[in-house]
């Protein structure tokens, strides 16, 4: 086979980008300081009252920075990668030697991740995730940024290239002009930033604040009917006015707070999102500071979700949007890629990508068993109808009307839940649906699940119900409380999919 | 049927309705018991000690709730364990592996062989004692997922072990 110049110019061993060395000291003091906090505090705070801090402690710390520049140079230095025989070769290490191969069709996704010094400097980190439970990683610190974008095309290119050549030896040429294509399906501008920050879970610091409320309320009466002279009543409820406006001055400030901290949140984080359907597989940037590049690949993607609530639902109709991704080790929180402000209509051109051909809509869901209702309200009775009737018999009333409220909203609230839960199976897709005040809804193909479990308490055998867990690589799902009969059908049918599925699935 | 508007025909579909559930050896009762004496073992030392060593007034009745909170937990650990075995139980199809559990909240998991990234045969010191070992069977749905069945005669688990990965290599080629 000819190759390119191209080719022939990542055989060489190349280095990273000088400012590797910088992001290597960075990283290095990041860990030091998240170890040794305690001990710097105590360095700062006692310097002059100890001579010793800074006989002993100061040049320890000089020490080490010279060491660590001195090794960030030497790493530096010693660090080679370069691509050859259709495998990604490193070499690195100053005292331990190690060197790493990583096959190219083994690549997953290629990640970038910018930081400010990265941005200055017009460079870039790379990250490489493979396939498979190999722990083989790919990490550099820092890399010019179009030689990163002409390293990541070729190698999602050869990959391809390679994949094919797998199946069937034939037409490499009309492969390497195959371009991969990319559409914007969305990119967020300045507005729906706004929009995020608005809707960013108020509903529940407005809760919290309620029921703060509600106690200093009260306790302020308290004092009133134990501490008065009856002559002094009036400086009493005026000071108890006066408590009840800084009271809600503070619900004020600590609603403005949370909402300027979750607008500064979602800014930095999701500063010029763009979310882009690229080959088979999506691609995310964002940040402000720190630009992350994401990709997820359909064969890793294990679930998708969307959900919203109650003032994103009413006011804008924008979802937070999940990919769920498989980990290559475990479980992992962070291989979940999450997309805020998206609408109906966008998701649906996701869902065009993600399952071609299939209509989630069409799909007829059914709810589950009301005595999953029963039961949770009998909890809910079980817990708070003895408490609330004692806090009465001991004449604590508003803390137990505040307390009833709060049930009565409860009970409200999971009567929400259970309509609201509805599942579906049906054209290769299993669909969950929930949500409270808002709406919740997850989309799984049928051959991702890796195993199906049937629950049942002490409660459900007795009425012949059962829930359905649904393992999969990125979490599980749990269908609660359908009868027996129903949930063994969707176990044969989950199983029978898997079982005589052989897509991959990852 | 409406639920399901796929072409497969459902009455075909086989079903784990009726499984037929393999018990595990007799002599594991033996270990789930020997684990629930060592812990009352090392409730009764706990217990005793602080008996033996409190000598203020105000807290004398520690030892004497803590003596009596344990004595609980053994004897429903001591139940469980005779109801527990009871239930455990493991089924092998042509395609799947299903194993049951529990007394007061069962349950049973099914994975499909070709779900199965890895299995191994595991024996603690009392398993080996009784000679008896354990089948885990690991997927890539995380510790959830993974299934441990114990008390197995070691060639039982060995037996079933490589039921698991020969029908799972042989699913990968088709």
């Amino acid at each position: 086979m000819r190759k390119s110049e191209i080719e022939l110019s990542y055989e060489q061993p190349m280095r990273q980008s000088y400012v590797a060395i910088l992001m290597i000291i960075y990283k290095f003091y990041k860990v030091l300081v998240r170890q040794l906090w305690p001990i710097l505090i105590v360095f700062l705070v006692g310097k002059g009252s100890s001579g010793y801090m800074s006989k002993y402690v100061m040049p320890m710390i000089i020490i080490l920075s010279v060491l660590s520049m001195v090794m960030a140079i030497l790493n530096f230095f010693k660090y080679y990668f370069y691509i050859k025989d259709d495998e990604l070769h490193v070499s690195k290490g100053v005292f331990k030697k190690q060197k790493i191969s990583i096959p190219l069709e083994r690549v997953q996704t290629v990640n970038f991740e910018e930081n400010l010094v990265h941005r200055i400097f017009n460079v870039t980190s790379l990250k490489i995730d493979t396939a498979g439970s190999q722990k083989k990683e790919f990490d550099l610190d820092a890399i010019a940024l179009d030689k990163a974008e002409a390293i990541r095309d070729f190698i999602l290119k050869r990959k391809a290239q390679l994949q094919v050549n797998i199946t069937q030896d034939q037409s490499l040429e009309i492969i390497n002009d195959l371009k991969v294509q990319e559409t914007l399906i969305t990119r967020l501008s300045n507005l729906d930033l706004l929009k995020i920050g608005i809707t960013y879970n108020h509903l529940r610091s407005a809760g919290l604040i309620m029921a703060g409320m509600f106690w200093i309320g009260s306790e302020l009466e308290q004092l009133e009917l134990y501490d008065l002279d009856l002559g002094e009543k009036e400086l009493k409820s005026a000071m108890l006015k006066s408590g009840v406006y800084m009271v809600l001055f503070f619900a004020v400030a600590f609603l403005i707070l949370s909402f300027l901290y979750s607008l500064a949140l979602t800014v930095f984080k999701y500063y010029n999102l763009s979310f882009f359907r690229r080959g088979d597989g999506f691609k995310i940037i964002s940040g402000l500071v720190t630009r992350q590049e994401f990709s997820a690949l359909d064969p890793k993607i294990q679930m998708i979700s969307w959900k919203d609530n109650w003032l994103q639902k009413k006011i804008f109709g924008i979802f937070d949007f999940n990919l769920k991704q498989a980990g290559s080790v475990a479980i992992n929180s962070k291989k979940s890629i999450a997309i805020p402000g998206i609408n109906k209509f966008q998701i649906r051109d996701i869902l065009k990508y993600y399952i071609p051909g299939k209509n989630p809509d069409e799909i007829i869901c059914e709810g589950v068993h009301i005595k999953m209702l029963y039961r949770q309200w009998m909890y809910l009775s079980i817990i708070f109808i003895p408490t609330v009737t004692l806090m009465y018999y001991f004449g604590l009333n508003i803390q137990a009307t505040g307390i009833g409220i709060f049930i009565l909203f409860l009970s409200f609230s999971l009567y929400r839940k259970f309509h609201k839960i509805r599942f579906g199976l049906s054209q290769n897709l299993l669909i969950l649906k929930g949500g409270t005040f808002g709406d919740e809804n997850i989309i799984l193909r049928d051959y991702k699940v890796q195993a199906v479990e049937l629950k049942q308490s002490y409660y459900q055998r007795r009425h012949d119900l059962a829930s359905i867990k649904i393992h999969t690589a990125s979490g599980n799902i749990t269908i609660p409380y359908v009868t027996l009969i129903k949930a063994m059908e969707v176990s044969d049918y989950l199983l029978y999919k898997v079982e005589k599925s052989n897509v991959p699935w990852m | 049927m409406k639920f399901f508007n796929d072409q497969e025909q459902l009455e075909t579909l086989p079903s784990i309705t009726n499984l037929q559930y393999q018990p595990v050896e007799k002599s594991y009762l033996k270990v789930m018991i020997i684990g629930t004496l060592i812990m009352g073992v090392i409730f009764s030392i706990i217990t005793v000690t602080l008996y033996i060593n409190i000598d203020e007034e105000k807290i004398i009745w520690l030892p004497h709730l803590l003596g009596a909170v344990f004595t609980l937990i053994f004897s429903l650990s001591l139940v469980s364990s005779f109801q527990n075995f009871k239930r455990i139980g493991y089924a092998l199809r042509q395609r799947d592996i299903a194993y049951k559990k529990g007394w007061i909240w069962q349950s049973k998991i099914i994975i499909p062989f070709n779900r199965i990234q890895h299995s191994e045969v595991n024996q603690n010191p009392v398993e080996r004692i009784f000679g008896l070992a354990k089948l885990k069977v690991f997927t890539a749905g995380g510790s959830s997922s993974d299934l441990s069945i114990p008390g197995l005669t070691p060639e039982r688990a060995e037996q079933l072990k490589f039921y698991i990965t020969h029908k799972a290599a042989v699913d990968e080629e088709e």
